[in-house]
Formats: C-alpha cells, sequence, structure tokens
C-alpha cells in the first residue's frame, strides 16, 4: 500500500524556496542579478530530485547507504585534489557554469551511514565499539572536510554525532563525561587552537560593540539591517543596508538579514513559521514511523536542521559568533539545495513507506 | 525509542522558537528606531556646497570682483583600478608631468583631491577616464577683470577647502554678505564610501552684490597720478581720498605701493595690502591749521583785522624755538593760513582754552574711528585734555601731536567744503538683493561747525590756491581751495629732518565745493614741500573728477601764478 507524502511538509519547503528566490531578487541589485536565475533552477531541480527520492522505497536508502557513503568520501577525496578554491576553501567541483560542493552530499551520506548502522543494531545500550564506529563515520568525511578547509559546514556534522550517540543509547555516565571533556577542549582549543580572528569573533559576542569596524563589523551590520526593518519591512528590493552593501554575505550566511529588512518583522515570522513547519513535520514523522532506520535517520536530519536554523539565526540576530553556517534551503547555493531536497526526499520516502508490514 | 525523550527535544526546540521570535521582534520592533538611526548615521551624510560669491561693483558700472565656476576632481585611490594609466592620461589635460600626478596619487591620502579650478570639459574627460573612481565638484574661483585697480581696496580671497573665504579689504569686512548660503545636499553612500544620489535638501542663495562708492576711472586717475608723484618725488608710500562733500561717498580710495594678488590667499606682504588712506594715521603738520583759525574765530578771541607779529623767522614756545618758514611779516589771521605761519598759529593758539580746541579736533572726528566698514580702520591720535604738557597746544596747532588717516582728515575738510557737516564716509553704496539695503542709504551727518565760520574758513582756503603756498594745486577754468602740510614723521619718538609726510588737503569748486580730495605723500626723499610734491597731484585729480563730472568750468582761468612755499 503506497501513502502519500506530506503535503505539510512539501508545502513549507516550498514556501522556503519560493521566499528565497524573491530574496535574492531583492539583493540582485547588490549581489548581480544572475544568482537569481541559478537559483531557481537549483530550486526546481532541487524539488524534482525531491519527489524523485521520495518514490525510492526506504529500505533501498537503507541498504545503499554504505555505497552512497562511500561516494561522498571519494568525492571529498578528490575535490582536495581537483577541487578549485573559493575564499580560501578547495571545496568545488567546477563543471562550465554548473559548480558542486561535494561536503553538502557527503553530509548526506554521512547521515545515511549512522541511521543504517543504528538500524541494524538490536541493542539499547551502546557499547564502544558502537560508541567508536559512530564516531568513525562521523569523523573521516568531518577530517576531509576540514582539511579543505571549511570550517562552516565541518560544524554541520556536530549534531550528527551527538545524536548518533543519543538514538545509539549512551549511558548517561558517558554523557557526564563527554560533557566535561567538551569543557576541557574548549578550554584549550581558546589558548591553543583558535585563531586570534576566531577569537575576537566569539568575544564580540560577548560585548557586542567591541569592535563595530572589525570582527564585529559584520554581526552588527546584520542587527542594523534587521533592525531597520521594524514591523513592516522597507519593502523587496528596497532595503538600504542590502542595496548599499553593508549587510556582508547578504545572499549566503546573512540572507535572513536582508529579508528581515525588506519584509520586517512580519516576514521574518512568516520564514520562520515555515521552519518551524518543516521541523515539526519531522517531529510528527519521528512519532509515527516504526522502523529503526526512518526514525534514526529522520532525527538526524531534524537535528542536523534544527542546528544549522538555529546557529545561523543566532549569528544573524547576534548571539552567536560568525561561522559561516548557512541557513537551509534559504541561503544562497546550489550543492546545499540540491542536497538539503534530496535529504528530505529520503524523508518522504520514509514517510510513505513508514509502517514496517508494507 | 522512548516518546518522553522526544517531547524534551520538542520543547526545547519550541522554547529556542519563542526566543529567536522575541529576539527578533525586539530588534525589528522594539529597537527599530535605534537602528533605523544607526543606518542612517552611515548611509546619509550632509555636504554644504557653496553658491556663488556676491560680485563688487563700481558706481560706473565696472565689474571689480565676480565669481566664475570650476570643477575640482576627487579621486577614491581604493576605487582606481590603473593608476599608472590614468596618471599618462590625465597629464596633458591637467598639465602636469606624469611623474607629478603618479606621485601625487602615491602619496595622497584615499580621497585625494587631485586638481581644482578646472573647466567643465576638462574635468568631465578626466572623469570618463574610470567613472567609477572620480567625482567633479563645482566650487568657484575669484576673478578680479580690472587686476590691480582698487586691489587694496577690493582685497583678495583665501580657500578653505572648495570654500572661498575673504582675506583682506571688503572681501573679509563683508564676508557674511558676500558668501550667501550654501546648497546642503544630502548624499547615500554604500559600503565602500561610494558616493551614489545627490539630493538638494535645502536651496542656498547667492551672495549679495556690493556696489560701491568708488568710480573706477577716477581711482585708476588717482591711482595712476599718485605713482607718478611717488616717482617723481622718490616717495615710497602715499595716500589719495577723494569724497563726495556733501554726502561722504568716497569715489577713489588710492594707496601705494600694492602689489598682485596672492594666489593661494595665504602668503602675503601686509605693507602693500595695507589700504593706507583708511588703515594709516599719520601726523597732519599744517594741514590743520585751518580748524585752529576755525577754533579761534568760533571763541572770539581774534579782532577783525587784527595783525600778528611773525617778523622774527619763529617763536619761543616755553624753552623750545619753532622755526617759521613763511616770509617775515605782520599777517592777518586770513594771511597766517596762506602763508602757513607757524609763528602766528601758535600765537592764535595760546589765546585759546584747552578744552574748546580739543572740542573742535574732537567734533571733527579726529582720535576715533570713521566707521567706514572697512577692516583695521585707523583711529589715529589725539590725546584728552587731562595728558597734555604745555608744549601740547602748539604741537596741535602745527599738526604734529596728534595723527589721523588721509580719511578722517578729508572728512574734516569736507565739514569746511559743505557749510559745517561732519559727514559719515561711505563705500558701499548698497547691497543688491538684500531688502534691508534701503537702511544704508540713509545718510547721517553731524554738525560741527556753523554754516558762516565754515564758509569764512573755506574763503581763507581758496585764498590759499590762489595766492599762497597752495598755488601749484590751481585748476586753470575752477575754483580750488586747500592747504598744504609738510609734516614731519616721529620715528622713535622724536622729530626729525629726514622724514616728511608732503599733504595737500583742498576741495573744489568754489563756492559750492563738491568734492574733496586729500594727498599724502610719504617719505619723498628729492624734495619734501608739500606745495610742490602734493599740491601738483591734486591739481592733476582734480581735474579728473571735473572731467569725470562733465562740469563745466565756474571761472576764467588765471594766469599761471608762481607759487612759493
Amino acid at each position: 500500500m503506497h501513502h502519500r507524502i506530506d503535503s505539510s511538509l512539501m508545502l513549507a519547503i516550498v514556501s522556503v524556496l519560493a521566499a528565497s528566490l524573491v530574496n535574492l531578487y531583492g539583493v540582485s541589485s547588490a549581489v548581480g542579478s544572475g544568482l537569481f536565475l541559478r537559483q531557481a533552477i537549483w530550486g526546481v531541480f532541487g524539488l524534482a530530485l525531491l519527489w524523485a527520492c521520495s518514490f525510492v522505497r526506504a529500505t533501498y536508502w537503507e541498504r545503499a547507504a554504505p555505497k552512497i557513503f562511500a561516494l561522498g568520501l571519494v568525492a571529498l577525496v578528490a575535490v582536495l585534489v581537483f577541487g578549485q578554491v573559493r575564499g580560501g576553501t578547495r571545496g568545488w567541483f567546477v563543471f562550465g557554469p554548473v559548480s558542486l560542493q561535494p561536503s553538502e552530499f557527503a553530509r548526506l551520506g554521512t547521515m545515511l551511514m549512522v541511521a543504517a548502522f543504528l538500524g541494524k543494531r538490536e541493542e539499547d545500550r551502546l557499547d564502544l565499539w558502537a560508541f567508536l564506529i559512530i564516531v568513525a563515520i562521523v569523523a573521516v568525511p568531518v577530517g576531509l572536510v576540514l582539511l579543505e578547509p571549511d570550517l562552516g559546514v565541518a560544524l554541520t556534522f556536530g549534531p550528527i554525532l551527538v545524536v548518533g550517540w543519543w538514538l545509539g543509547g549512551l549511558k548517561p555516565r558517558v554523557w557526564v563525561a563527554l560533557g566535561l571533556l567538551a569543557m576541557i577542549t574548549v578550554g584549550v582549543s581558546w589558548t591553543t587552537a583558535l585563531k586570534p580572528y576566531q577569537k575576537e569573533r566569539v568575544l564580540t559576542v560577548l560585548d557586542q560593540d567591541r569592535d563595530p569596524y572589525g570582527a564585529g563589523y559584520q554581526v552588527r551590520q546584520s542587527r542594523i539591517a534587521v533592525g531597520s526593518g521594524g514591523l513592516t519591512g522597507e519593502g523587496i528590493g528596497r532595503g538600504s543596508q542590502s542595496i548599499l552593501r553593508f549587510l556582508p554575505a547578504q545572499h549566503t550566511d546573512f540572507a535572513f538579514a536582508a529579508w528581515a529588512e525588506s519584509t520586517g518583522f512580519i516576514g521574518g515570522s512568516a520564514l520562520l513559521i515555515a521552519f518551524g513547519m518543516i521541523l515539526l513535520r519531522l517531529g510528527v514523522l519521528i512519532e509515527k514511523t516504526e522502523r529503526r532506520f526512518g526514525l534514526s535517520f529522520v532525527t538526524l536530519v531534524f537535528a542536523w536542521l534544527a542546528f544549522q536554523i538555529v546557529v545561523n539565526l543566532g549569528m544573524v540576530l547576534g548571539w552567536f559568533p560568525t561561522t559561516g553556517i548557512t541557513l537551509p534551503l534559504f541561503s544562497y547555493g546550489g550543492s546545499s539545495v540540491i542536497s538539503t531536497c534530496a535529504t528530505l526526499g529520503i524523508v518522504q520516502s520514509i514517510w510513505r513507506h513508514r509502517f514496517v508490514n508494507q | 525509542m522512548n516518546r518522553a525523550r522526544l517531547l524534551i527535544v520538542i520543547l526545547v526546540l519550541a522554547s529556542g522558537a519563542v526566543a529567536v521570535l522575541g529576539r527578533s521582534a525586539q530588534v525589528s520592533v522594539l529597537d527599530h528606531q535605534r537602528w533605523t538611526a544607526t543606518a542612517f548615521e552611515q548611509q546619509e551624510k550632509i555636504i554644504e556646497i557653496q553658491g556663488p560669491r556676491g560680485r563688487i561693483l563700481s558706481s560706473d558700472g565696472y565689474v571689480l570682483a565676480t565669481s566664475s565656476r570650476r570643477w575640482a576632481l576627487q579621486i577614491d585611490q581604493h576605487s582606481l583600478e590603473y593608476p599608472e594609466l590614468f596618471a599618462a592620461a590625465a597629464s596633458p589635460l591637467l598639465g602636469e608631468t606624469v611623474e607629478n600626478i603618479a606621485l601625487k596619487l602615491e602619496n595622497g591620502p584615499r580621497y585625494l583631491w587631485l586638481a581644482k579650478g578646472l573647466d567643465s570639459d576638462t574635468a568631465r574627460t578626466i572623469q570618463a577616464f574610470e567613472r567609477s573612481a572620480i567625482w567633479i565638484v563645482p566650487h568657484w574661483e575669484r576673478d578680479y577683470p580690472l587686476g590691480r585697480t582698487a586691489a587694496p581696496v577690493i582685497g583678495f580671497v583665501g580657500r578653505e577647502e572648495l570654500r572661498l573665504e575673504g582675506r583682506a579689504g571688503l572681501e573679509s569686512y563683508y564676508e557674511t554678505l558676500l558668501v550667501g548660503e550654501a546648497d546642503r545636499c544630502l548624499f547615500v553612500k554604500d559600503a565602500h564610501g561610494r558616493k551614489l544620489q545627490l539630493e538638494r535638501v535645502r536651496r542656498g542663495r547667492a551672495g549679495y552684490d556690493l556696489e560701491l562708492t568708488l568710480d573706477v576711472r577716477l581711482q585708476h586717475a588717482a591711482e595712476t597720478s599718485l605713482l607718478a608723484a611717488m616717482e617723481t618725488a622718490g616717495a615710497d608710500r602715499g595716500s589719495v581720498v577723494v569724497l563726495e562733500a556733501h554726502t561722504g561717498n568716497l569715489l577713489a580710495l588710492a594707496s601705494a605701493p600694492f602689489s598682485d594678488r596672492p594666489s593661494t590667499g595665504i602668503d602675503y606682504n601686509g605693507e602693500s595690502w595695507c589700504l593706507r588712506p583708511v588703515q594709516s594715521a599719520i601726523e597732519p603738520g599744517s594741514t590743520i591749521k585751518p580748524f585752529v583759525a576755525a577754533a579761534g574765530l568760533s571763541a572770539g578771541v581774534v579782532r577783525p583785522g587784527e595783525l600778528f607779529d611773525c617778523t622774527k623767522r619763529g617763536i619761543r614756545v616755553g624753552n623750545t624755538w619753532i622755526r617759521d618758514h613763511a616770509d617775515p611779516d605782520l599777517y592777518t589771521l586770513d594771511e597766517i593760513i596762506v602763508h602757513s605761519s607757524n609763528a602766528g598759529i601758535i600765537q592764535v593758539v595760546e589765546r585759546l582754552d584747552n578744552d574748546l580746541l580739543w572740542r573742535m579736533f574732537d567734533g571733527l572726528g579726529f582720535g576715533r574711528k570713521p566707521e567706514l566698514g572697512f577692516p583695521s580702520e585707523a583711529s589715529g591720535l589725539l590725546w584728552s585734555v587731562e595728558r597734555w604738557s604745555s608744549m601740547s597746544p602748539s604741537g596741535l596747532a602745527l599738526g604734529q601731536e596728534l595723527t589721523t588717516s588721509p580719511l578722517q582728515l578729508a572728512l574734516a575738510y569736507a565739514a569746511v567744503a559743505n557749510g559745517g557737516w561732519l559727514p559719515e564716509p561711505r563705500l558701499v553704496d548698497r547691497m543688491r538683493g538684500r531688502v534691508d539695503s534701503a537702511r544704508d542709504r540713509i545718510q547721517p551727518r553731524t554738525r560741527v561747525m556753523d554754516r558762516r565760520l565754515a564758509n569764512r574758513v573755506a574763503v581763507m582756503l581758496e585764498q590759499v590756491v590762489v595766492e599762497g603756498t597752495g598755488t601749484m594745486a590751481q585748476v586753470p577754468g575752477y575754483r580750488a581751495a586747500g592747504k598744504t602740510g609738510t609734516a614731519q614723521v616721529a620715528v622713535d619718538g622724536t622729530f626729525d629732518d629726514d622724514h616728511h609726510t608732503a599733504w595737500f588737503a583742498g576741495f573744489l569748486p568754489m563756492p559750492d565745493p563738491r568734492w574733496v580730495i586729500v594727498v599724502a605723500i610719504e617719505n619723498p626723499t628729492v624734495s619734501f614741500w608739500a606745495s610742490s610734491v602734493a599740491a601738483p597731484v591734486f591739481a592733476e585729480v582734480a581735474r579728473a573728477t571735473i572731467h569725470m563730472a562733465g562740469l563745466p568750468p565756474t571761472a576764467i582761468a588765471p594766469p599761471p601764478a608762481e607759487g612759493d612755499a
């Protein structure tokens, strides 16, 4: 028996993609009008892929997970050799007008792999071996991504690791130990590993007017943009912070700030509701699905999306330091749209085949 | 899967969503004003663009100072993509070497004023080289079409960035009226500091035009005569004042030496930018004697036809012997003035009460600024009676114990010429375009002398020109009156015989004089006698004045008389 795809989830996804296009159209005077067309093509292609992925049986995805994961790793190695450098990161394959960022696809492979591993297990408690296997599944692609180096994308693998442990049933006292370890790591890396500019970014969050023309510049400009939007916004294509290019990365990292400037609190809230709807439908799916693989995969997706949304919005609103984490489906970027759509396509497939005996 | 754990996750997320919404409401709605203000602050700027500076015109319609529009080039060095190419291309247009331009670009700030004073075509051509990096900004250049004529009166301007600013003369005194009000423009700039949009938010106003009382033709004649006479006499400084006796309007104010205007408006020689007739005060010498005679007449201390003994070629005052250059004789009061007898005038002044003498001088405006409306007007020196010594009255009678600017002396002579009214001097006739400028046309004057007394003194002065020391001031066909003065100049507190000022102060045409002319030639070296140095200049300037006014002759030209000192 076939079930229909989740139309509420679909509606939310299409809404965010549409808002993303409207936003790109509005900032085209500052970032160029070519991006709008490209993103539109990527969006249509992504939706088609989503639709196609949803028809594939969920069990196939479970079986194919190792292959997809391996393919992602090969792509990550290849990009280190053949890839093109952008903004100091060797992370793109370029084929004529099309460029692809394999790290975005490798994340999908990693989530599938972790979900497949957890799906095979019968135990409720995570032993050391299983713990280390999950660490290994995540650590290999993260290591390759860090070699590019792309800290922003690498950070998005974090929730996969944590949720992987959690789904596997890690003992509470190990959580406590890991928490302590994390705190020590943060302390040590603050004094040794972090570069001065990264420290400045963190300190800027604590004291927002610390360095308004240096490390605090982007966050400050972002808040000025959101703040000058007011309740109803300055209008699409009329946001002065965007047009005058005060707002940095206004089509990628700070896309939400441009959106809030032109559509105001009302527009910003509408977008947040759409994202909330996506997360809510994923939650409902987690509730409803019976198969272990499906439950694990959707939970991972949920955690990853929630993490990226929260961190990006936190950055735009001045809570978190600038990390280069984009807003999924909303920020400009073909690979991100395609991989996110494919991921949500698999989620839809799991929705359709959510019952064990079908 | 534990459903309770899921619920926790959903609760955490829900509270996260509420927090994000709250934060977004705080930034967008509650702090909206603050962030909008911050945005305006970094995106917009008000700048002022000066309008044209008011012109300065002469009474006969010549333009003495005017403004013309020029263009300045500003370069944003961050946006300039090919500096070498730009330097090479702009070099012939700017008339500067490529190396010079390259050097400016290298050493200059980010926003560099590369050139000013360009014409529109050149500026636009250069801007077209790199439109995104070069702005052209309009500004104004000051032009003086008549060059040096009346230069010390007009003064000059300097420049503050692109703004013109009066630094000397009328340009400085009337700065606030000449400058007008700037246009206020709002410009929008982007994050890279590029100016994107310019919008005028308040329209400015051009400066008012000053219309002077000066007559440029007469001014030029006065300057020419003065320079020629100084050359002949070997003098180094000089003044000529031509004043309308009834109105106080100044028709010419010649001052020497003077030089070209400083191109930068910064470095200039103070000596050559002193308007001597207004800004310098010197001893008036014998030109002061008619006022002592007037004081004597008004006090009634001289009997009609009384003769004064001037036979001793001098007179003793206290312990000092004062020489007298007049021929020894018995003189009436009129003859004392005609022959400029020192001994005679001292005998008159000795009969006068000090207060009365002081009141006469004070009433005629000595020791007070004439309030012409010019920077640093000289007030001259007239000590109050309490500070006088026993020598002071005779010193005053000889014009050695007070100083006066040529303008002050001309005003005092005007009082004699016009029947006893001391006029207020005027140099600016009106301000064009100014509503309340009519008020400036009211010309107050003060009666300082009885009409009959003034006419009596005027008759004495006419005799000076007819038969006394002033015969070289005669203007054929017209009746002139006046007085010579050869003043010793105080150098380091004492008078010596090497430094003199040759004066002639007079008016014409008698019997109803219209113009007062005062000539002062300082430090003549060839001959220092006023009768031969200053009086001829008076005659020349008087002829030019008559010519300008087109006045028909009023007297039969007398045969040329021989002058004596």
